[in-house]
């Protein structure tokens, strides 16, 4: 890519952005309440299972944290042909009609983030003082009453496990495009459609897109920050 | 059913150990804790009072032993009656884990998770607060509050519910100055209006301001008391100067400009043993008779009955020159700067 492209690119984007262009807000639209909704379930499932795991004392509990470890890495094409495999046509969830559907990709985006939301859950439990718990168990509470009060404790961490799962969804390209198929005004994120106009040429689109997506990983980041800076009690 | 009458112990304890690794934590044969009364556990850091509380809250299981608490065995119950048990004990930790909220909230929270109201847990949290002079610290972030501060939001929040018995671990290690007589006057008002107290110190002469009834511990077993002559009596100012009278009616010169009730007690180390009066600068001069003579470690220390009596450490070659034994006719002398006074804690010219 030439330096004239680049530059002139860059400006068009803004251009873009600031014109309020269709294709680009759509898609960044698209990106967003995919991304929230598979976060949304994602921390439904992953928090409870980091917690109770964090907590619990059962058989097999090492195993499940070294596995809840690995899945932090995994790949997005992976989780795309998995859940590929379990909604096409002629397989198990195949009569839902999922495929090539937003609700194929928050499905797919769900099983990636899921172990995010656990293991940072897990990690932030984990590292929780002890005498959070000891506390709250000499002053009387419930065992109930105790573990919500752990949760409560450990609420910063838990804040940053679902904000560090939704940048990590908001920027992800392999699970939408597989399962999503970069379909116009339907399943076209911020992602698919980069990859798509910058195989396109239309550069100055790309990368308005581009744009876009470093804005909201700067604002998940920043939110991030900010929920680390209240932990230290020194904002809040 | 199980409410500890007066004269039951709140706390009794039979063969217990409790075991770290391969480091004995606590091997206490034999220790009860009357109901009613404060008591004070002392000994150097490390040597298992953190470790008896911990217990005796419940945190942790024994090893082995018989360990009861408010009449109840606070260990091996389950559910409800476990609960029921440990709300009426009361724990101020050594360093005190504040929730990360206001410090109201703290406070309030032993009172909530007993389902009691918002209004009346905001009326009584405040009040504990006012008690331990922390109340304008009410709706700061714990994590603002100085480590005294957070200590004394930890104590209120403590006995907010009014337990029966409560565990205070090292109160004043990180209590501000002005703090000390604040908690000691509390804590001698809640003896007085039934609750049992059991505080755990390093510092002796803390614990002699808030009780007579030490349980001295070391390695994680009882020890004997740290020989302290420990007399209680009235300063009174006489013509030869302040003067200690003590309940026998024994008068020892004292150094101090404030007269009333006070504690008082003698480092054996300072007591001078010798066959007959010498002539010195030392004011206190008494003549009594040995009763006993105890060898421990390089140190000789003789009690002597003098109207009141009085511990001496003597070296065992003094022992055998001036050669004491057990109805030894002796002179004891010590200066009236030795005669260590305390304000007994709570006393009226002390209430805050």
């Amino acid at each position: 890519m030439d330096d004239s492209i680049l530059l002139g690119g860059a400006a068009h984007a803004f251009r873009l952005i600031a014109s309020g262009d269709a294709r680009v807000y759509e898609a960044a639209f698209t990106s967003i309440w995919i991304s929230c909704t598979a976060t949304a379930f994602a921390s439904a499932i992953g928090l409870p299972l980091g917690f109770f795991t964090a907590i619990g004392r059962f058989k097999g509990r090492v195993l499940l944290v070294a596995i809840l470890n690995t899945l932090l890495a995994l790949p997005t094409v992976i989780v795309g042909l998995f859940v590929y495999a379990l909604i096409r046509r002629v397989s198990l969830l195949g009569p839902l009609d999922l495929l090539f559907s937003p609700g194929a990709m928050i499905v797919g985006q769900t099983f990636l983030a899921i172990p995010i939301v656990a293991a940072l859950c897990l990690t932030a439990i984990e590292t929780l003082d002890p005498a959070a718990r000891e506390t709250a168990f000499t002053l009387g509470a419930s065992r109930k009453r105790l573990l919500l009060t752990v949760a409560w404790e450990a609420r910063h961490g838990l804040l940053v496990a679902v904000a560090v799962a939704g940048g990590r969804l908001i920027g992800e390209v392999g699970v939408s495009m597989m399962l999503g198929g970069n379909i116009t005004h339907y399943t076209r994120t911020l992602t698919t459609a980069i990859a798509l106009e910058t195989s396109k040429g239309e550069f100055a689109v790309a990368m308005a897109m581009g744009l876009i997506l470093l804005a909201l990983a700067l604002g998940l980041n920043l939110l991030l920050r900010w929920i680390q800076g209240m932990r230290g009690g020194r904002l809040g | 059913m199980d409410k500890a009458a007066p004269n039951t112990p709140a706390v009794s304890v039979t063969g217990l150990t409790k075991v770290y690794g391969n480091v004995t934590a606590l091997c206490i044969e034999r220790v009860q804790f009357d109901a009613g009364c404060v008591h004070a556990i002392v000994g150097p850091n490390g040597a298992g009072k953190t470790t008896l509380f911990r217990l005796i809250a419940g945190l942790e299981p024994s090893d082995q032993g018989d360990l009861r608490v408010l009449g109840g065995k606070i260990h091996g119950r389950s559910g409800e009656e476990h609960l029921s048990l440990r709300r009426r004990i009361g724990f101020a930790a050594q360093r005190p884990y504040l929730f990360s909220a206001s410090a109201r909230w703290n406070v309030e929270y032993p009172l909530r998770v007993r389902g009691i109201t918002r209004a009346e847990s905001e009326n009584r949290a405040r009040a504990a607060m006012a008690r331990l002079g922390v109340a304008h610290l009410a709706a700061r972030k714990t994590g603002t509050l100085s480590a005294g501060e957070r200590q004394r939001i930890s104590i209120a929040r403590a006995i907010v519910t009014e337990p029966e018995l409560l565990l205070v671990d090292e109160p004043f290690a990180n209590l501000d100055p002005e703090g000390v007589p604040i908690l000691e006057s509390t804590l001698l008002d809640l003896v007085s209006s039934g609750t049992t107290i059991l505080v755990a110190t390093h510092l002796t002469d803390r614990a002699y301001r808030l009780s007579t009834r030490i349980l001295r511990l070391e390695g994680g077993r009882p020890a004997p008391p740290a020989v302290v002559n420990i007399l209680e009596g009235e300063v009174v100012s006489t013509n030869s100067g302040p003067m200690l009278v003590l309940e026998g009616g024994t008068r020892i010169h004292v150094a101090t400009d404030r007269i009333g009730r006070r504690r008082a007690s003698i480092f054996p180390e300072d007591v001078i043993v010798s066959a007959r009066p010498f002539d010195s600068s030392a004011r206190n001069i008494l003549r009594g008779r040995i009763t006993a003579l105890q060898e421990r470690g390089s140190t000789v220390f003789a009690t002597v009955d003098a109207g009141v009596s009085l511990t001496a450490a003597v070296t065992p070659e003094s022992c055998r020159r001036l050669a004491l034994t057990v109805g030894s006719n002796v002179v004891l002398t010590f200066k009236a700067a030795a005669v260590k006074l305390f304000y007994k804690a709570g006393s009226v010219s002390e209430k805050h």
